[in-house]
C-alpha cells in the first residue's frame, strides 16, 4: 500500500461528512450526494499528486464537492421544495424545533443552486464571503448578494414561523 | 448574526456520511487503478505477449540474415562478371597483337 492511498483514506475518513453533508444540502437527494461524494473522492485519487497540504485537500474538496452538486442538482431538474427525499432529510433538528430545521432544510434546498451553494457554504462550513468566491469561483459581490437575497427570501417564507 | 441566521446555523449542520462510503470509494479506487497492471500478472496473457515478441524479433532477424546473404550473393556475382569481360579484354588484345604480327609476318613472305 503506498502514501498516496495511505492519504486517500486519511482524507476520506476525515472528511467524508463535509463532502456529504454539502453535496446532500446542494442536492437535497442522499442517493445522488451519495454519487457526488464518491465521484468527487476518485477525483482526488486520479488528482493525488497536486495535492500540496491538508488545507489544500480541504479546499479542493469543497471547490469539487459544491461545484459537482450544483451541476448534479440542475441535471436532476427537480423542484427540491416539494420532493420527497428533501421532505425526509433526517437533519439534525434546531433545539427544541425539529420542525423549524426541517422546514428551513425544505426553503434552503428550493432555493436557486447558485445562492443554495452559497449559503449551505456559509452557514453549513462557516465560511465568509471572501472564501465563498474562492471556491466557488464568482465574484464577492455576487456572493454577497446571493447571501443577501437568499436570506431575504428565506425570511419572508419563515417570518410567521420565526415570530 | 440574527435568529434566522443562527437557524440556519443549526438546521445546516454537518451530516455523517453514509455508512460504508469509505469502503465503495476505496474500491473503486482500486478497481480503477488495477486494470493498468493486472494483466501482466495473468501468465497466460504474460506468455503470449513475450512469444510474440520473440516471434517478431527472430523473423526480423532471419529476414535481415536472408537479405545480407542475397546482397553477397549479388555483389559476388557483380565482381565474376567484371572478371569475365576483362578476362574477354585482354583476350581480344592478345588476339589482335597476334593477328597484327601474322599480317606482318605475311606480308615480308610475298616481299622476298
Amino acid at each position: 500500500m503506498n502514501t498516496s492511498w495511505r492519504t486517500l483514506e486519511a482524507l476520506l475518513e476525515r472528511h467524508q461528512a463535509m463532502v456529504f453533508s454539502v453535496a446532500l444540502r446542494i442536492t437535497g437527494n442522499r442517493e445522488v450526494a451519495e454519487e457526488v461524494a464518491q465521484d468527487v473522492f476518485l477525483e482526488l485519487h486520479r488528482s493525488m499528486s497536486s495535492v500540496q497540504s491538508e488545507e489544500h485537500a480541504l479546499f479542493w474538496l469543497r471547490k469539487v464537492a459544491a461545484h459537482r452538486a450544483i451541476d448534479a442538482a440542475r441535471r436532476c431538474a427537480r423542484i427540491p421544495e416539494t420532493a420527497a427525499d428533501v421532505a425526509e432529510l433526517p437533519g439534525k433538528s434546531i433545539a427544541g424545533d425539529p420542525l423549524l430545521a426541517q422546514h428551513l432544510q425544505r426553503l434552503v434546498a428550493g432555493l436557486p443552486e447558485n445562492m443554495r451553494a452559497v449559503i449551505v457554504l456559509r452557514y453549513q462550513e462557516d465560511l465568509m464571503p471572501e472564501e465563498i468566491a474562492h471556491t466557488l469561483g464568482m465574484p464577492v459581490a455576487t456572493v454577497k448578494s446571493n447571501l443577501q437575497r437568499g436570506l431575504e427570501m428565506l425570511r419572508r417564507k419563515t417570518e410567521r414561523v420565526l415570530r | 448574526m440574527d435568529e434566522l441566521e443562527k437557524a440556519l446555523k443549526t438546521a445546516l449542520q454537518r451530516e455523517p456520511a453514509p455508512e460504508g462510503l469509505l469502503d465503495r470509494v476505496l474500491l473503486a479506487a482500486s478497481l480503477r487503478s488495477a486494470p493498468a497492471t493486472v494483466w501482466w500478472r495473468l501468465p497466460l496473457l504474460r506468455w503470449s505477449v513475450a512469444s510474440v515478441v520473440a516471434v517478431i524479433c527472430i523473423a526480423g532477424g532471419v529476414s535481415e540474415h536472408i537479405s545480407q546473404h542475397r546482397r553477397q550473393e549479388r555483389l559476388r556475382g557483380e565482381q565474376a562478371r567484371q572478371q569475365v569481360l576483362m578476362a574477354l579484354r585482354i583476350t581480344g588484345a592478345k588476339l589482335r597483337v597476334v593477328q597484327e604480327q601474322l599480317v606482318k609476318t605475311d606480308d615480308g613472305g610475298r616481299g622476298q
